[in-house]
Parts: C-alpha cells; sequence; structure tokens
C-alpha cells in the first residue's frame, strides 16, 4: 500500500530530480513510521489522495516563474528542430523528382507535426521538461506547483496548433476583388 | 483519540475553525521552538506537536513539511538523513543560527501578542 501511495505521490511532485527524490523518501518514511505505529490508514486519510499531498508538499518549496532570459532561449532551442524540418520541407534546393518531393514533404510535415504536438507533450508529461527547457533548467509545472497531467502537456499545445489551422483555412479564402 | 476529535470535543466546531486560524500563525513559532530543543524528523514533530498543545497544533502532514521545507529553504533549519542503529535513515531537521535568531524574533512578538491581547480582553475591549 505505501510504496502504491509513494509511487502514485511521485509521479505529481514537481521540482528538481533531487529534490523530489528528497521529499518522496521522506513521505515513505513517515508512512513507515506511521505503519509501525499502526497510524497508516488514520495518516493516509489525513494526506488525501497523492496529487492532494503533492500539492501540500510543494506548497513549501519556492517554485519560481522562470525568467524571459531562460525562457526564450529554452523555446528557440524546442524550435530549432522544428524549424530544420520545416525548412527542409520546403525550402531544399537539391530537391529530388516530384513524386518522392511530395511524399518526402509530407513526411516532413508530419515529423514537424509529431515533434511538436506528440514529442514535446510526452516529454514534458513524464519529466516537466522538453530537450530546450532541460538545457536551461527550466520544469513545466501546474499552477499549484504539482507535475503536470497528460492533458495538461496536450492542451498546452493546442491553442499554438488551432491556431495554425485557422490562419492556414482563412488564408486559403481570403476574399479578394475580381476584375470584371 | 486524534487531535481534531479532542479540539472538537473542547470547543465545538466553532473553537476549532478558531484554533485553525491561530495554530497557522503560531505553527512556525512552535516547529522552531521544539526544533531547539533537539533535532527532530517530520513524524516525531508531528505527534509532538499534537502532545505538547493538548491538541491543540495537531495538525496534517500537508501542514508541518510544506513548514519544514520553507524554514529548510529559508536557512533558519538544516537537514540531514540519520539512522538510529539499524533503524530506517530519517531526514532530521536541526536549528541553523539564523534559524534562532528567528526564533527569538517570533518568540518577543509571540510575547508582546499576548500581552497586549491580555490587557485588551482583561479590559473588555475599551
Amino acid at each position: 500500500m505505501i510504496d502504491t501511495y509513494v509511487r502514485d505521490f511521485s509521479r505529481w511532485t514537481a521540482g528538481s530530480p533531487e529534490q523530489r527524490d528528497a521529499v518522496v523518501r521522506e513521505l515513505q518514511t513517515h508512512l513507515q513510521e506511521a505503519q509501525e505505529a499502526g497510524l497508516l490508514e488514520q495518516t493516509l486519510e489525513r494526506l488525501g489522495s497523492p496529487r492532494e499531498a503533492a500539492r501540500a508538499f510543494s506548497e513549501g518549496h519556492l517554485v519560481r516563474p522562470a525568467r524571459l532570459r531562460c525562457r526564450v532561449p529554452a523555446a528557440v532551442a524546442d524550435l530549432l528542430p522544428l524549424a530544420a524540418i520545416l525548412f527542409a520541407a520546403y525550402w531544399h534546393p537539391d530537391w529530388p523528382g516530384p513524386d518522392l518531393h511530395d511524399f518526402t514533404r509530407l513526411a516532413l510535415i508530419g515529423l514537424a507535426v509529431l515533434w511538436w504536438n506528440l514529442v514535446l507533450p510526452l516529454a514534458e508529461w513524464r519529466t516537466g521538461r522538453t530537450p530546450g527547457k532541460g538545457m536551461f533548467g527550466l520544469r513545466v509545472v501546474s499552477d499549484d506547483s504539482t507535475a503536470i497531467s497528460p492533458g495538461q502537456a496536450f492542451l498546452r499545445r493546442v491553442p499554438t496548433f488551432v491556431r495554425r489551422v485557422r490562419e492556414r483555412i482563412e488564408n486559403s479564402f481570403t476574399p479578394g476583388f475580381v476584375d470584371p | 483519540m486524534s487531535g481534531r476529535q479532542k479540539r472538537t470535543q473542547h470547543t465545538g466546531q466553532e473553537g476549532w475553525a478558531a484554533q485553525r486560524e491561530f495554530s497557522r500563525g503560531a505553527l512556525e513559532l512552535a516547529v522552531l521552538a521544539l526544533i531547539q530543543g533537539r533535532p527532530r524528523y517530520g513524524y516525531d514533530l508531528l505527534t509532538s506537536l499534537g502532545e505538547a498543545t493538548d491538541g491543540f497544533l495537531a495538525v496534517k502532514e500537508g501542514t508541518v513539511y510544506p513548514v519544514l521545507h520553507r524554514l529548510e529553504d529559508a536557512g533558519y533549519l538544516s537537514a540531514s538523513w540519520e539512522a538510529e542503529g539499524r533503524g530506517v535513515p530519517r531526514k532530521y531537521y536541526a536549528i541553523t543560527p539564523a534559524g534562532s535568531r528567528r526564533l527569538a524574533v517570533l518568540r518577543s512578538e509571540w510575547d508582546r501578542l499576548v500581552a497586549g491581547l491580555g490587557r485588551l480582553l482583561e479590559g473588555g475591549g475599551t
């Protein structure tokens, strides 16, 4: 019971790996003490769900919003692979035959979409970090300082994605004048 | 009997709510005071808080640990993992010189508050 609770608690705990290990280890010790005293059930009841416990424990740690001078280069680092893929898809000078051209271009665009809408959200969900954020020591957390849920990780990307699609659609039907 | 049950038995739900408000402000002082006596780990501190205050400060884990972490981050407490004999290693918190100074300030302010409130209540608020 303790192991399951602590594993779920660890899942929701934000912070650096060292911070998380320390907090998780401390909770585990606490629960073992409670078990030895025959008070495990009451202790777990007081703690609430693992997420509630993680939220309460994280209140003691200072989680500061990242500075712009870290966020900007981190975002640039995450965008570089995307830019490289899109550059290859649209501006490659030595593009082979037309068939391969279309197929490869589609594949590259698919890769870009996957990178932005699958790889980065998955990385943020599992570790709180994308490659760029990892390079600059940033971590994505919820408003209550717990780790983000899978839904939050994917929804964070939706506005950008939806905006792009909407712009594409709008550009496809741009009203114009017809010279009679 | 849990701390909350004990408190509710003494003063009812309203009393419990009032105690919760008071204990929120007094917790940092109580934690520093207990740890100044000797280094303590979380479980020990939690039970001691309830016992030493007759249930008044019988707070939850989700209240005590954030206070400990905040005091540690602020440099008022230092922490180290230690094991007694073959027992499970525990994270012991000890007070630092900055923590002792903080405790002195809090204690002084607490004394002023108690004295001031005492005068106010004895005078009937006039």
